[in-house]
């Protein structure tokens, strides 16, 4: 196991580089700031210090603070797409490596794959303290299992490509990272998960407490957030039928992501579908399915059919057709609305059943009888 | 000599109450279409009455009065309690069918009294065929068919005779002239 020190501005680096890449027997600590890693004078337990910055000047201020402190750990650093004048900068202030900071997940990943000499993978068997699937226990379970364990350590989970990590602090949970999400979002989102994995990774080297709910409070939140996705999905009629885009819908009106939503539907998607596809918040997901459906953006299988094939009517008609239909619509109208009139009064009529006896003649002769008889 | 048959239907809330009055009816269903409840009377050798019974309560039964009541005499609306269903019945069938339409009651001096009582029945008084229960099933069923029969020739007769009154005053006011 190797230790770095991630002196980095922005966490969302820092917490990209822990929630992707766990599995290397690395353990990253996070820094704000070259004056906050300085304040931590046992520098022999650091192997690698690793500067990330989007920017090159705070980058270049960090690295002359190290070089002032004449630190004899090795030193790698990045930021996007630097210049070759930043290059020969950063090389002067006695950098080992310098990494441009990649634009992609993958990148990232392929990139620390080839410094194969620090990052190289260990025995998966050896590093866990335990490993289960989280088909087979809710996800508030399995956290109250490490609160009363009074365990320190990180709860890593995985769902093929979501991957989150629940970090425990004596017992108590005191961050969660998963995408960009803030802490507690991130432990609502885990806890509802009902596939992939768990793996617990006993370390004292955890973060500060950012979540500051005692743990009761956060399995509530849990709860609320597990009956609140019941309810909005109770709201939508059929969530299990086939559910597709406007035929007309403008795709500009909507955000990258909308975008990408929608476009995933135009082979047709249910809403369950699309919820249990959706990586981020379920419920916000859910709420934005349902105003969608309810203002006709998204329409059900059948109601899509019969638009389409409307609208593939209108387009096949030929010019002047369309130009009659345009003229005349309004007259049309107003025949069929007369008709049904005319209609319901023949069915009055036609509702009275004649008088179809035609035989008087045998009645005269049985009411002759009857009158021999009595 | 010639058998004549004659057909009638009876609309009733509840087929089993005609029971209560000729427990020792043989009811059963037609083979035939339309699947109807029926018994029948013999009145005489020569002489047999068929009587349909339209349940109001089965509303299969009811729609299948449509295929019956057009091609009979006449029908009977059969009353044990007087209610707003009867008044009810009686304008449906009034506004479905154009077959003459009796009632029948239990000779029963209350009822009688009620339907007098009632402004919108009493003037339909002489349309009520009373029965008694005690009487054989022959008596009472040939007696219920003489009145009824009696009353739709008064019926068919009274129109011919006031136009023919009417021709004669009319041809009367023209020789005077």
């Amino acid at each position: 196991m190797i230790t770095v020190a991630v002196l980095a501005k922005e966490k969302a680096h820092f917490d990209l580089l822990i929630t992707q890449y766990n599995r290397l027997p690395v353990h990253f600590r996070w820094f704000e700031s070259g004056e906050h890693f300085l304040e931590h004078k046992n520098f022999d337990e650091w192997q690698v210090v690793w500067v990330i910055g989007k920017s090159f000047k705070w980058v270049e201020e960090t690295l002359a603070l190290l070089n002032e402190r004449q630190i004899e750990i090795p030193i790698v650093c990045s930021t996007p797409e630097p210049k070759q004048d930043q290059r020969q900068l950063f090389w002067q202030l006695k950098v080992r490596e310098i990494i441009p900071w990649p634009v992609h997940r993958q990148e990232l990943e392929f990139l620390i794959k080839s410094y194969n000499e620090i990052f190289a993978p260990t025995d998966e068997q050896e590093k866990y303290a335990f490993q289960g699937s989280l088909e087979f226990i809710n996800g508030v379970d399995l956290l109250r299992t490490f609160t009363k364990a009074t365990s320190t350590g990180v709860l890593y989970l995985h769902w093929s490509e979501r991957k989150g990590r629940i970090e425990f602090k004596n017992g108590q949970i005191v961050n969660a990272v998963y995408h960009q999400m803030d802490p507690l979002t991130a432990v609502l989102i885990m806890a509802s998960w009902e596939h992939g994995f768990a793996f617990f990774k006993e370390d004292q080297f955890v973060s500060k407490r950012m979540i500051m709910l005692t743990n009761e409070q956060i399995f509530k939140e849990c709860s609320d957030y597990k009956k609140e996705t019941q309810r909005l999905l109770s709201t939508i009629t059929n969530p299990n039928t086939l559910y597709y885009p406007h035929p007309e819908l403008n795709y500009e009106e909507f955000g990258p992501n909308e975008r990408k939503i929608l476009r995933e539907m135009r082979k047709g998607k249910s809403i369950t579908m699309l919820a249990e596809s959706y990586e981020g918040d379920i419920n916000f997901i859910l709420k934005k399915l349902k105003n969608w459906a309810d203002q006709q953006f998204i329409l059900p299988e059948e109601q899509y059919l019969q638009i389409k094939e409307q609208i593939e009517e209108q387009e096949n008609a030929s010019g002047i057709k369309r130009l009659m239909q345009k003229l005349f619509g309004k007259k049309e109208i107003e025949n069929i609305s007369e008709e049904p009139e005319r209609e319901s009064e023949d069915k009055v009529a036609s509702s009275v059943l004649e008088y179809r006896f035609a035989r008087k003649d045998i009645l005269q002769e049985i009411q002759n009888r009857l009158e021999d008889m009595f | 000599m010639k058998r004549n048959v004659l057909e009638i239907a009876i609309i009733i809330r509840d087929w089993s109450l005609i029971l209560d009055y000729w427990p020792q009816l043989n009811i059963s269903e037609t083979l035939f279409p339309p699947h109807l409840k029926h018994f029948t009377v013999e009145l005489n050798e020569d002489l047999e009455l068929l009587v349909y019974l339209i349940d109001t309560l089965s509303k299969k039964e009811y729609n299948l009065a449509d295929r019956i009541i057009p091609f009979i005499p006449f029908s009977l609306l059969f009353i044990s309690q007087l209610d707003a269903i009867h008044e009810s019945l009686w304008q449906t069938y009034h506004q479905r069918y154009q077959t003459p339409l009796f009632f029948l009651a239990q000779d029963d001096p209350e009822l009688k009294d009620k339907i007098v009582m009632r402004e919108d029945l009493a003037s339909k008084l002489s349309n009520v065929m009373f029965f008694n229960p005690e009487d054989s099933l022959t008596l009472s069923w040939g007696l219920i068919s003489k009145q009824c029969l009696e009353n739709l020739q008064y019926e068919n007769t009274q129109p011919q005779q006031m136009e023919e009154e009417t021709q004669k005053e009319s041809s009367e006011t023209d020789s005077s002239d």
